[in-house]
């Protein structure tokens, strides 16, 4: 109860702490013996730094840490080193869009690519307005 | 205490300064203030005008078809999604196809148009393919009609121009997108529907900021062209094409304290008032003019001291006549306390070429903000 006054007072004190937004889960399959997959983000808007974490024993590792849209990033880091160890992940990408003027309500196109070789293993896309910025999450599970 | 004698001598030489300017009699054109001369351009006039202003003029305006068309409207539309487009060019014209008159568009097609490319998020990258999408997000096209207000002369005209901005080292978009791209806050992923970090909205709005501040001497390199056209009856099927305005500029920045740039203008089927005549001549009066200029600036300063070096070339046909001369000056200003810069011009008069000495055409005033300001 404390918890959820104390974030409610803050959002209310900072006034521009949006809730972050949650993109449905959802899953995709990797060939075990192909090569390593690669994510992409992609915008219409400016995007920071955008990550993919994946969960391990007591917690989350990093596995991408990187910037600019529109570039294919290796799914490798942390504890994955090939298209095997992908195989069974619960993953974890965040990105956060921005738009350049602080109060213009804009349409943010978000698309996030997941390939495998020529392969389009998943294609997560999402429109809707924003206002300043917007921090994206969604949570993956991998076959 | 060395700081508060040093303060009084600027203001005491400051009062003198002023005492002098204003006892001394205003003879010939030495020591005459700045204020005292018109702001004429240098193309209508060459005795008495405006130097600074004229190499200003000759930049690629933003707006090439209201800038053509003499025009400063004051409700532009500014159309950034198709169907606001389609709307604005829909009310240029009335229900029979007859041009309105004061209409003035100004769109960047590629942003009312593929607002929703994903090119845009890539718009900063060091490739062929975003320089591309830059030059596109920074061409704009602007459209204006004008009517005669008077009899006989109610024909309207009509101009369409675009800008074309090749080269832009200062661009807000890419300054802004670069910021953005260093921002690092990853978010939690047992908690990642809390509200964002406030470091987060606090990096965004620095980079928002820094992003629109102008830098004074960025590089850059600007086409513009805007035909004209008239239309005896105000109908479409009757236009005529009728001269235009054409523009190219170059500025190249010299780390923080300068800037060189180059400028060009072709400005053909101008109206102007007879030379000799009063800018209130009717419009019957008209005589038709095309110019050409060529010139250039190096600014260089810091906060408390600017300086200016400008030359033109203006070569001139009015009503048939063919005149061409140059023009050439320079300022320097300095800050002298709060609120208080010293500025000494000097201008060749090409109106006085046995008097062109240096104390004949060197100028000072005293302003309450900086003129020549760089930065």
């Amino acid at each position: 109860m404390l918890a959820a006054l104390q974030i409610l007072e803050d959002a209310r004190a900072t006034g521009r702490r949006t809730l972050n937004y949650k993109i449905p889960d959802s899953t995709f399959t990797v060939d075990p013996n192909g090569p390593i997959p690669t994510i992409t983000f992609l915008s219409n808007q400016s995007s920071t730094h955008f990550h993919v974490q994946v969960q391990v024993q007591g917690g989350w590792q990093m596995v991408i840490d990187e910037t600019g849209l529109g570039k294919a990033v290796p799914i490798r880091g942390g504890p994955i080193n090939s298209a095997a160890d992908l195989v069974g992940k619960h993953l974890f990408w965040d990105i956060t869009l921005a738009t350049q003027g602080e109060t213009d309500t804009v349409s943010a196109d978000l698309e996030v690519e997941i390939r495998q070789g020529g392969n389009l293993l998943a294609d997560v896309t999402d429109t809707h307005n924003i206002t300043g910025q917007e921090s994206y999450f969604e949570y993956m599970d991998t076959n | 205490m060395s700081t508060w004698t040093r303060t009084n001598h600027v203001w005491v030489l400051s009062l003198f300064l002023t005492l002098v300017r204003f006892a001394l009699p205003q003879t010939g054109a030495a020591q005459t203030p700045a204020n005292a001369t018109n702001s004429k351009d240098c193309v209508q006039a060459s005795v008495s005008c405006d130097l600074n202003a004229t190499v200003t003029e000759i930049v690629a305006p933003d707006s090439p078809a209201f800038t053509v068309l003499g025009l400063s409207p004051n409700n532009v539309s500014k159309p950034n999604s198709p169907a606001a487009l389609a709307a604005s060019v829909l009310n240029a014209f009335d229900d029979n196809g007859h041009f309105q008159s004061g209409a003035a568009i100004d769109v960047v097609p590629f942003l009312a148009l593929r607002a929703k490319s994903h090119s845009l998020g890539q718009y900063a990258r060091q490739d062929v393919h975003a320089y591309a999408i830059r030059v596109l997000a920074r061409t704009s096209v602007s459209f204006a009609t004008v009517k005669g207000t008077s009899s006989p002369d109610t024909a309207v005209r009509m101009a369409t121009g675009v800008r074309v901005s090749l080269l832009d080292l200062g661009d807000p978009r890419a300054a802004f997108q670069k910021c953005v791209g260093a921002i690092n806050i990853p978010t939690d992923p047992n908690h990642p529907e809390s509200p964002s970090d406030p470091q987060l909205a606090s990096d965004l709005k620095k980079c928002r900021d820094d992003a629109a501040k102008k830098v004074w001497n960025a590089t850059s390199l600007v086409i513009a062209g805007a035909p004209t056209w008239i239309s005896s009856d105000g109908s479409s099927s009757n236009l005529s094409l009728n001269g235009g305005g054409y523009w190219a500029s170059f500025a190249y920045g010299l780390e923080t304290w300068g800037q060189l740039t180059a400028a060009a203008r072709r400005q053909t089927g101008q109206l102007v008032a007879p030379p000799g005549s009063s800018s209130s001549a009717s419009s019957s009066s008209f005589v038709l003019q095309d110019t050409t200029i060529a010139g250039g600036s190096f600014k260089f300063g810091r906060s408390d001291f600017n300086g200016l070096v400008q030359g033109l070339y203006i070569g001139k046909r009015t009503a048939g006549l063919a005149d061409s001369y140059p023009e050439f000056g320079f300022g320097l200003e300095k800050k002298l306390t709060s609120g208080v810069y010293l500025e000494v011009t000097y201008r060749y008069d090409v109106t006085k070429k046995q008097t062109s000495g240096v104390l004949a055409n060197l100028k000072w005033s005293f302003s309450q903000q900086a003129k020549l300001a760089t930065h």
